[in-house]
């Protein structure tokens, strides 16, 4: 009788040559913190929001030019530079910020794997402590961590979002991440400059800050209301910020501007 | 998974060398039939370690170990030569010993393709004395030799 081996259709099983036995537990272990403190500080991506910075960087750099009483068109020269230069300061470090990520996530994938090859306990136990942490029942969970490695896709990606609270499927490419934000910041930059191109003087001001006022509330209360806070207060949080920066923005501006002009 | 009591069904499988190994030979001693569901990986690799460091004290409980999969004799070969297993390790790559000794999975199981962690430990008359649905792959072993003392101990008593 002809025995054909029942392959699976799709994710085969883990592919580490596992060593025979365990060199040094203490070194695996300690590798193992060391990687996952790693990620913890350096692996929170912050959360840039291009369309904010836009706005408190243009709005703070319009009222210090207008501050020194300089003419409608050097603000409006001054206000569209630092669109451009913000607008590609913003994406050239996104894209790096993405980059240098996905980069710390593929590591944290091959250190697992070297892991697993080393001391498959140590990286199991971790998972299994890591279920019963999240409610598993301790049975369950050494059950769960024996058979995920079956799967070796799935084994590493649902090991390092568990163990080391990194999803190496979330990134999206440092490209777009450069166009957004390039985009968002453009788009920030330009709600303080705008009145500029139509009005002038106090006015221009006035118009400048309200509108920057309206827009800080909004994004300040999308991202406290993304990240499951209140909408209110992050909205209002984000526009004492801008007031406070512009101010003294605008105070600097008014002190020294005249002078060094 | 079947109970304990039942007499283990006979098979004729091919071992990590390619030799056909018969359970009905190995009468007259215990056997540790470890079904595991794939060579070299994590748990499997723990379990076998297991089984390996605690080698001398099934010999000496007259206890043979035998573990067995869905993988293909070269497979195991690997895996038995990179963990020095001195055990035979069995191909059922058709699955159908392995349906008699009820661990192949249920259809729809993302792991179908592997068999159940579930080890069976059988008494010199071919009888199952006990069933293990393996979930601690660290402790194994030394549960197996627990009851395999126990077992024999018991069985051993005069009167």
């Amino acid at each position: 009788m002809e025995r054909r081996p029942v392959r699976p259709r799709s994710g085969g099983p883990i592919q580490i040559p596992i060593e025979p036995g365990v060199r040094d537990a203490a070194a695996d272990t300690a590798s193992l913190r060391r990687k996952a403190d790693q990620v913890a500080r350096g692996g929170a991506r912050a959360a840039v929001l291009g369309a904010n910075d836009g706005l408190v960087t243009n709005l703070c750099l319009i009222l210090a030019v207008a501050g020194a009483s300089a003419s409608q068109s050097s603000v409006r020269l001054a206000g569209f530079a630092s669109l451009i230069a913000g607008a590609f300061s913003m994406a050239a470090g996104e894209w790096v910020s993405v980059r240098s990520q996905a980069e710390l996530s593929k590591g944290l994938i091959d250190e697992l794997r070297r892991l697993i090859g080393r001391n498959p306990r140590l990286v199991l136990n971790e998972l299994t402590d890591e279920l019963v942490e999240n409610g598993f029942a301790r049975d369950t969970a050494k059950k769960a961590s024996t058979e995920l490695p079956l799967d070796e896709d799935k084994f590493l990606s649902f090991t390092a979002r568990t163990v080391f609270g990194v999803n190496p499927n979330e990134l999206g490419s440092p490209a777009t991440a450069a166009i957004s934000s390039f985009a968002l910041f453009s788009l920030g930059a330009l709600i303080p400059l705008a009145p500029w191109f139509v009005t002038r003087g106090g006015a221009a001001v006035v118009i400048s800050a309200v509108l920057t006022a309206i827009a800080s509330l909004l994004i300040g209360g999308l991202v406290s209301w993304w990240s499951g806070n209140s909408a209110v207060r992050g909205g209002a949080r984000q526009l004492a910020i801008v007031v406070f920066a512009s101010a003294i923005t605008y105070g600097i501006g008014a002190l020294f501007g005249t002078a060094i002009s | 998974m079947l109970s304990p009591g039942t007499t283990a069904p006979d098979f004729t499988l091919p071992d990590q060398h390619g030799e056909p190994v018969r359970l009905q030979d190995l009468r007259g001693h215990w056997v540790l039939l470890w079904w595991y569901p794939a060579a070299q990986t994590p748990g499997c690799t723990i379990e076998g370690q297991g089984l390996r460091d605690r080698a001398a004290d099934f010999a000496a409980a007259d206890c043979v170990i035998v573990g067995a999969s869905f993988d293909t004799p070269a497979g195991n070969l690997a895996f038995a030569k990179i963990q020095g297993f001195e055990f035979r390790l069995l191909s059922d790559t058709d699955q159908s010993v392995g349906r008699s000794y009820e661990v192949v999975r249920v259809h729809d199981d993302h792991y179908r393709n592997y068999a159940e962690r579930h080890s069976y430990l059988i008494d010199p008359d071919g009888v199952i004395r006990r069933v293990y649905a393996v979930s601690d792959v660290e402790t194994h072993a030394d549960d197996v030799l627990a009851d395999l003392h126990h077992l024999t101990e018991t069985t051993h008593r005069p009167g």
